[in-house]
């Protein structure tokens, strides 16, 4: 853990200076494009490629070592691969994460229940995120995500998760803010802070992105729509009281809200971007993207005998990184933001400032100053 | 909408019509993006009559004829700058006009077992967000 903390100078470095070719502290997997919903943000369950197998995985993990500390494992729906969890202790056999991060629909209750269970039990030195994609309340949700009773399935698994007795795990909700539901926000959150109170909730704005073939699909919200859920959330973080690690989230998180806002309004790549230094993503196929809102392959493991450095250190890679260095694109994909934040000293020093001022307000708020301005919620980020 | 937002990052190329048509303003804007590629034209012609895989071709002209074949890929990138169609192009010594008949979106060939009326539908609606191109040198000639 500690170990990570000397990583943010060399990336930083490496950016600036395009000698060094650092390996991605933060790596996403997509294990498949299959899924069983059928979201009105979404075509990924339309494509086809031909999966890595759970061998492949192994030896690309082998050959990585333990450089990622977050691993991400996404879909489609990740669950729908019966080896999902071999596949992730694959990686904490040889990479060791700090961080294994698993978004999934809820919809196979008893094999996410199960898997999980096993999957914390099994990796006890890294911290399992669970997040369940919940994008409007009961039917609403069942009608964006394109499947009758998700729902209601998404709650057996949350209630299921929840009742594991396993520290290692975080049980977090996810929700996608788009055209189709920005106008019922509002009693979503409420609903999530008051009814499900999971240890984190997250939000991420809709986006256009070839890796789920959403190109050309009218799905983010407007700036001007968005900078309300935007304000909402900033006030329900600054009527938090969170401390500790929760607390350096949610000035993370904070941060990274009104990264999102100006970047709708500016459109311009307003965090300088970390994409293709410090996280990476690894499609089905073995493809190597920077991020997956470009999706550009840079180069396949299936090529390279699996090896991510040969590819990484690629003049293809180079490349792109360049591109995205000189801000020739621009988006508020969460995953990388978190990353580059991290290792770009403006933003730390932003996240310093909202950890003071959330500080102060705990000082104010054990003074009996603020009292009504408090939020009665569970523990977590 | 957020197309319908004002600004010129959010003009889009083209749009889609029902019976799939492309109604194109008829020019697609070239970035520069390398001095040694500084004899690309400015802008290229869109040309819906001919199509492949649902993309228009593209033509284009030269200021002067290279004395080396060229081997380039163009991109064609959305307001944000992400690229969203990409294909190749072969200049011989001596030509100066030029055809690009092989766009395709990135990421079509996951939907290699889809009919072809469906990857031409998902063609258009990614053209439609078409907003300007860049040319780089091909990795390898094809």
């Amino acid at each position: 853990m500690l170990g990570q903390l000397v990583r943010p100078p060399i990336y930083f470095l490496a950016r600036r200076t395009r000698l060094l070719r650092p390996l991605p502290m933060n790596l996403t997997c997509s294990v498949s494009y299959r899924c069983n919903s059928r979201c009105l943000t979404c075509n990924v369950w339309k494509k086809r490629v031909q999966d890595f197998s759970l061998d492949e995985y192994e030896r690309t993990f082998q050959q990585l070592g333990r450089v990622p500390f977050w691993l991400t494992f996404s879909g489609g729906e990740p669950f729908l691969r019966p080896d999902l969890i071999d596949i992730v202790l694959a990686a904490y056999r040889h990479c060791r994460p700090g961080i294994i991060n698993i978004p999934t629909n809820g919809l196979l209750v008893e094999r996410i229940i199960s898997g999980v269970e096993r999957l914390a039990r099994e990796a006890p030195r890294s911290k399992i995120i669970i997040n369940l994609s919940l994008d409007g309340v009961g039917e609403e949700h069942d009608r964006l995500r394109g499947v009758p009773g998700n729902y209601a399935r998404l709650r057996a698994s949350y209630d299921g998760l929840r009742k594991l007795s396993v520290p290692n795990l975080t049980v977090g909700i996810h929700s996608v803010v788009s055209q189709h539901n920005i106008g019922n926000f509002i009693p979503l959150r409420e609903h999530v802070r008051h009814e499900l109170r999971p240890d984190s909730f997250i939000t991420e704005i809709a986006e256009e992105r070839v890796e789920l073939d959403t190109i050309g699909l009218d799905i983010t919200p407007h700036p001007e729509q968005y900078d309300a859920v935007v304000e909402r959330l900033i006030a329900d973080i600054d009527a938090e009281t969170a401390d500790g690690v929760a607390g350096i989230a949610q000035a993370f998180r904070r941060h990274y809200y009104q990264i999102v806002q100006r970047t709708l309004r500016e459109q311009r790549q307003v965090l300088p971007c970390y994409a293709g230094l410090a996280s990476g993503h690894i499609a089905p196929n073995g493809d190597v993207w920077t991020c997956c809102i470009r999706a550009e392959p840079i180069g396949n493991l299936r090529d390279v005998h699996y090896d991510l450095r040969q590819i990484w250190s690629s003049r293809r890679a180079d490349t792109l990184r360049d591109s995205i260095r000189r801000g020739e694109c621009y988006c508020p994909l969460a995953n990388a933001a978190y990353s580059s934040m991290l290792n770009d000293p403006l933003s730390l020093a932003h996240v310093g400032w909202n950890m003071l001022r959330g500080r102060v307000r705990r000082v104010r708020a054990t003074r009996g100053t603020s009292h009504d301005t408090l939020y009665n919620r569970g523990s977590g980020p | 909408m957020r197309n319908a937002a004002p600004g010129k990052r959010y003009q889009r190329l083209a749009s889609v019509e029902a019976n799939s048509k492309l109604i194109a303003p008829h020019t697609l804007p070239v970035r520069a993006a390398s001095s040694e590629l500084a004899t690309l034209p400015g802008q290229l012609r869109i040309d819906p009559a001919e199509q492949t895989g649902g993309l228009p071709w593209l033509h284009g002209e030269l200021a002067t004829a290279p004395a080396q074949p060229l081997h380039l890929t163009i991109r064609i990138c959305n307001s944000a700058g992400i690229p969203v169609i990409e294909g190749g192009l072969e200049i011989a010594p001596g030509q100066r006009s030029f055809t690009i008949r092989d766009l395709r979106p990135l990421g079509i060939e996951a939907y290699g077992h889809a009919p072809a009326a469906e990857r031409h539908a998902v063609a258009r609606r990614v053209w439609s967000r078409g907003v300007y191109c860049t040319f780089s040198p091909a990795a390898r000639p094809s």
